[in-house]
């Protein structure tokens, strides 16, 4: 009798404390949808908490009709998905390499993808422009989903790296005996189990490259090829800044993110529920 | 598998989806997105055959958002449709992005010798590092066919550097102290003229529990106006460009006693409770909401504070800043100038196509902008219909029409390095962490070490 | 078996094109930024050579009172706010979601919210809230009665620094709770159920088996942590929009300063080959902290 009782408080307290934790964390998005809806008069000091006095969907219609935002929506669309297809194989495949493989080199390659990790990402800023510069990539796609690709990699590959050396090696064994090659243990056999891992990687790849400002800023003359960061940052004038027409594009550009998230992490849980990983 | 299926799927979809829109858009841009940055401007670039020779014009500025309703805007993009208008043979190719992330665009794209055609800058200091590099276009020789005499005298100072001119002027910017005449009114307090008057307003406005005056020391230039114009009140705007410049000094009674004012009005709570916390933002909305009664500011404001949504329409008044007795300015020498501009790419092709767009351009703009309300034009001649322009900037035009002297804001002058060491200083001696003292002497110092 | 796993070719294939991509855009820059360190250059024309001159004068002299030295504590102060509260705290969140409670799903997405929202958001929020003329902060304070707590919360000296680091701590709980909630979900369900006829029950368990299993997520988590701290960035840098003052100063925030507002590219170059070798003396030293906890787990 005891225990059970003390079974159920404990479970409350559980819940009570998810609860508060929630309020928390999704109070940033109600501020900032609330915030959209309202006059920059309001945003700057005369309303900040409250409901907007008078919903100004003129804010979202400033953002979404007037502006380029569809076709600068597109673009980060495009050059986010392509950056994380294309750093997360790289990224597993390196990181499986790495960990797995056996030659001399591997731990040498894993130093200099790390160092990636440290560089103050400002700092390269001006030699990724001369490079881009002398193969005429500037003012194009590449000048934006190549860096993002090569930043995005030395964080994956750190997840991946962990994820891989935490997995029992009995699983390759078996399948090398039952006569799989290197390429079919990897696609078929390890890259499953790590689902979760890419699946994080994924995500932080994504949110990463889909927020990325500087580069794009710096980069891309043509406003047809500008992504949505840059789109909603030239809201912000010197002296007068559109706030609500800015949070109203930050919502805009904040729901694919949440979607993806939502989306990918739903997946992965059905498959692994479903049994994919075997004993 | 299936999770690569997922990816695939969406990756293919983004990849089909932004491909149909690219099609659907004008093909012209294709070409352009394959180019490098800017090297072949000018040339006959485009992929079309069109029989008449059209040059291209790649144009860089922090103009970014083309449905603003800030002054400098709408001026700007009017001026641009108007030009486009009137050299049908060209076109021109902008690029608008926002201050900060143009700053480092135009900086970067310098460094490796890829400026555009035509690009917004700052003078003074800002635009020494470009003209060291060599990266502009001299217009001395071009402004001999009669644009000189177009220009009021003294607004192309901060383009000009070893005696040589790069960059053409639009409007005149000035700080004009605003006042609520309604709150004034309410505390019993005459607008004032004098120092010793603005003082008693301040303690007449503090006790009715009004906020005397609203400033956002936060972004620091804000405050940086108010140091300026005590130093332009008591040295005059002479020795104020002096230090600047080094060629005078700012270790000088004069500004000593300009900072000792400077601080006093921080300790009587002159700014209100949190000057340093509140934002620019958080001060123009203070002004505007009626909960403070004066604003220093630049004539950008003018349309904020006539906008349909102020509180404060129609109750505002500009006037020109006190006087401080014993100082050696006086109050027709006004803390602002000329100081905006575009510069020509040194190595830009079809130099005199080049050189009528600009000139069309910038002359439009500065009426434009005068239009808008926000700043007096440094050209002179007709501006045209001026009925509809802000009462507001009609005053300030009128004001500072006897103007005797200019400043130009400190931020600009200086060089970047500078700026930033002055303004360390500064917020030092905000925050009550420096002596008055002490600030114009260690700014003295700091912007005269090294070289 | 050996043969399978040191095909030469094979690692080519896996490798290479990933290792040449990094090393031409991701490597190259931080020998360029080395050599720009030895150049007195404004990063706009052409510079020239002077060699290790300016280093001294960024830790010792300081000739442009930028207080680098300084900006560095306020760094590793974060790490440590980091590693002590922020990450067992995702800790404790990933396990009581992975291990099932009602609405986990529900939570999961929740929890993550803030780490999807861009910095310019969070910064501009956290403003707003820390405003000392109208923030909520401010103002629930004077409501509650305390209104003698009242700050300037991002200006004075003893709350400057943490009032920054708030944000930061708590945008990035969501990412270190769901790559922790993920490593957990991995560990495989016989594993557990053998635990459990073991005799091992609840807290038990957590500790022997789910812990060690972590183990190197944990790592990670920490790795990124620690390093994500010392090149602290983004937060700092819209909520003082280039600091007021030095107390909230960061490397990051600083080495910008210097390149992009004073025009000294060298010297700014200094402070990002600095943050590099920092970074990798950190990423040692916690690879050599955590070098016997993974030899002991050891399959």
């Amino acid at each position: 009798m005891n225990s059970a009782l003390r079974f159920r408080w404990k479970s409350n307290v559980l819940q009570a404390f998810l609860i508060v934790f929630a309020i928390v964390q999704l109070y940033p998005l109600v501020w900032l949808v609330l915030t959209s809806f309202k006059t920059n008069l309001e945003i700057t000091g005369s309303n900040v908490i409250g409901i907007p006095a008078k919903w100004m969907v003129e804010n979202y219609k400033y953002v979404l009709i007037s502006s380029n935002l569809g076709r600068n929506f597109l673009n980060s669309i495009w050059y986010t998905g392509i950056t994380v297809v294309a750093s997360g194989l790289l990224a597993s495949m390196v990181s499986y390499a790495v960990t797995r493989m056996k030659w001399k080199l591997s731990k040498v390659v894993l130093l200099v993808i790390m160092s990636g990790l440290m560089i103050p990402v400002h700092a390269t800023l001006l030699p990724i422009f001369i490079l881009l510069n002398k193969v005429e990539l500037l003012n194009t796609p590449w000048a934006l989903i190549i860096p993002y690709t090569v930043n995005a990699i030395p964080t994956a590959m750190f997840i991946l790296v962990g994820f891989f050396s935490a997995l029992p090696r009995e699983l390759e064994e078996a399948s090398v005996v039952d006569g799989c090659n290197i390429y079919q243990v990897f696609f078929r056999i390890m890259l499953p189990l790590v689902k979760p891992a890419i699946v994080s990687v994924s995500i932080f790849t994504f949110l990463a490259a889909w927020n990325e400002l500087m580069f794009a800023s710096t980069f891309i003359n043509d406003i047809q090829l500008m992504p949505i960061t840059v789109a909603i940052n030239a809201l912000t004038g010197t002296y007068r800044t559109e706030y609500g027409p800015i949070a109203a594009g930050m919502v805009v550009a904040t729901f694919p993110t949440i979607l993806f998230y939502i989306f990918l992490s739903d997946r992965v849980q059905k498959s692994i529920v479903a049994g994919a990983v075997k004993g | 598998m299936s999770l690569f299926r997922n990816m695939a799927t969406i990756g293919l979809t983004s990849v089909l989806a932004a491909g149909l829109a690219a099609c659907g858009s004008n093909s012209e841009k294709e070409s352009s997105a394959s180019a490098s940055a800017s090297n072949d401007h000018a040339a006959s670039s485009s992929a079309s055959s069109s029989p008449a020779e059209k040059i291209k014009i790649t144009m860089w500025s922090q103009f970014s958002d083309p449905n603003s309703k800030d002054g400098g805007f709408i001026g700007f993009f009017k001026a641009l449709e108007a030009t486009k208008a009137q050299f049908p043979n060209v076109e021109i190719e902008h690029t608008g992005l926002e201050g900060e992330s143009y700053k480092t665009k135009i900086k970067t794209a310098s460094a490796a010798d890829q400026l555009p055609d035509i690009f917004f800058s700052w003078g003074g200091g800002f635009a020494q590092p470009f003209v060291a590099g060599n990266r502009l276009l001299a217009l001395d020789d071009l402004v001999q066919d009669g644009t000189k005499d177009k220009l009021v005298p003294g607004t192309t100072d901060n383009f000009t550097f070893d005696g040589k001119l790069y960059g053409l002027p639009t409007n005149i910017a000035t700080a004009n102290l605003y006042v609520n005449k309604e709150l004034f009114e309410s505390a019993g307090a005459p607008l004032p003229t004098t120092w010793d008057e603005l003082v008693a307003a301040i303690n007449a406005l503090k006790a009715k529990n009004i906020t005397p005056i609203a400033l956002g020391a936060k972004d620091r230039w804000p405050a940086m106006f108010w140091n300026s114009i005590l130093d332009i009140r008591m040295g005059g705007t002479a020795a104020v460009n002096a230090a600047l410049n080094k060629t005078g000094s700012f270790d000088i009674p004069e500004f000593q006693e300009a900072a000792r004012k400077y601080k006093e009005l921080f300790d009587m709570k002159a700014f209100g409770e949190n000057p340093i916390g509140t934002s620019y933002d958080d001060s123009i909305n203070m002004f505007l909401t009626g909960k403070a009664a004066m604003l220093y500011m630049g004539a950008w404001v003018n349309g904020q504070i006539n906008a349909e949504d102020s509180q404060v329409k129609g109750k505002v008044d500009v006037v020109k800043f006190p006087s401080i007795p014993g100082g050696k300015g006086n109050v027709d020498e006004w803390h602002g100038g000329s100081g905006e501009t575009f510069f020509i790419n040194a190595k830009v092709d079809h130099k005199d196509t080049v050189w009528a767009v600009y000139k069309f351009f910038m002359e439009t703009m500065a009426k434009e902008v005068f239009i808008a309300g926000s700043g007096s034009s440094a050209w002179k001649g007709d501006m045209g219909d001026t009925s509809k322009v802000d009462p507001l900037a009609i005053k300030i035009g009128e004001l500072s029409a006897s103007a005797t002297g200019f400043s130009y804001w400190w931020d600009q002058m200086l060089n970047g390095n500078d700026t930033e060491s002055m303004f360390t200083s500064l917020m030092s001696l905000t925050g009550g962490k420096l002596a008055p003292e002490q600030f114009n002497k260690e700014l003295q110092k700091k912007l005269n070490s090294g070289k | 078996m050996q043969q399978v796993f040191s095909n030469k070719k094979a690692i080519a294939v896996f490798v290479l094109p990933t290792l040449i991509l990094f090393v031409a855009v991701g490597f190259v820059p931080i020998v360029q930024s080395f050599y720009y360190s030895l150049l007195d250059w404004d990063g706009i024309g052409t510079g020239h050579f002077v060699g290790f001159k300016f280093y001294k004068d960024v830790f010792v002299d300081d000739t442009y009172g930028i207080q680098f030295v300084n900006s560095i504590w306020n760094t590793l102060y974060l790490a440590l706010l980091s590693v002590m509260i922020q990450i067992p705290f995702a800790f404790f969140v990933a396990l009581v979601l992975a291990r099932g409670v009602k609405g986990e799903r529900f939570y999961r997405t929740l929890f993550f919210i803030p780490v999807t929202i861009s910095s310019s958001v969070i910064g501009l929020m956290f403003l707003q809230i820390l405003n000392p003329n109208y923030g909520v902060l401010n103002t629930m304070l004077e409501q509650v009665g305390l209104g003698s707590w009242r700050h300037d919360w991002l200006v004075e000296e003893k709350t400057a620094l943490s009032s920054i680091f708030l944000p930061a701590v708590w945008q990035w709980v969501g990412y270190y709770m769901l790559l922790m909630y993920a490593a957990i979900k991995g560990i495989s369900e016989e594993m557990l159920e053998a635990a459990k006829i073991d005799g091992a029950s609840g807290w038990r368990a957590t500790i022997s088996i789910i812990v060690p299993s972590v183990a190197p997520i944990i790592k990670v988590c920490i790795v990124f942590a620690v390093i994500g701290s010392l090149k602290f960035f983004d937060l700092t840098f819209i909520m003082t929009k280039g600091a007021p003052q030095p107390v909230t100063d960061v490397p990051s925030t600083l080495m910008y300063n210097s390149i992009f507002r004073r025009n000294m590219y060298g010297y700014g170059s200094i402070m990002a080959v600095f943050m590099v070798i920092e970074c990798l003396l950190a990423y040692f030293a916690l690879q050599w902290l955590f070098r016997t906890r993974e030899e002991g787990v050891g399959r």
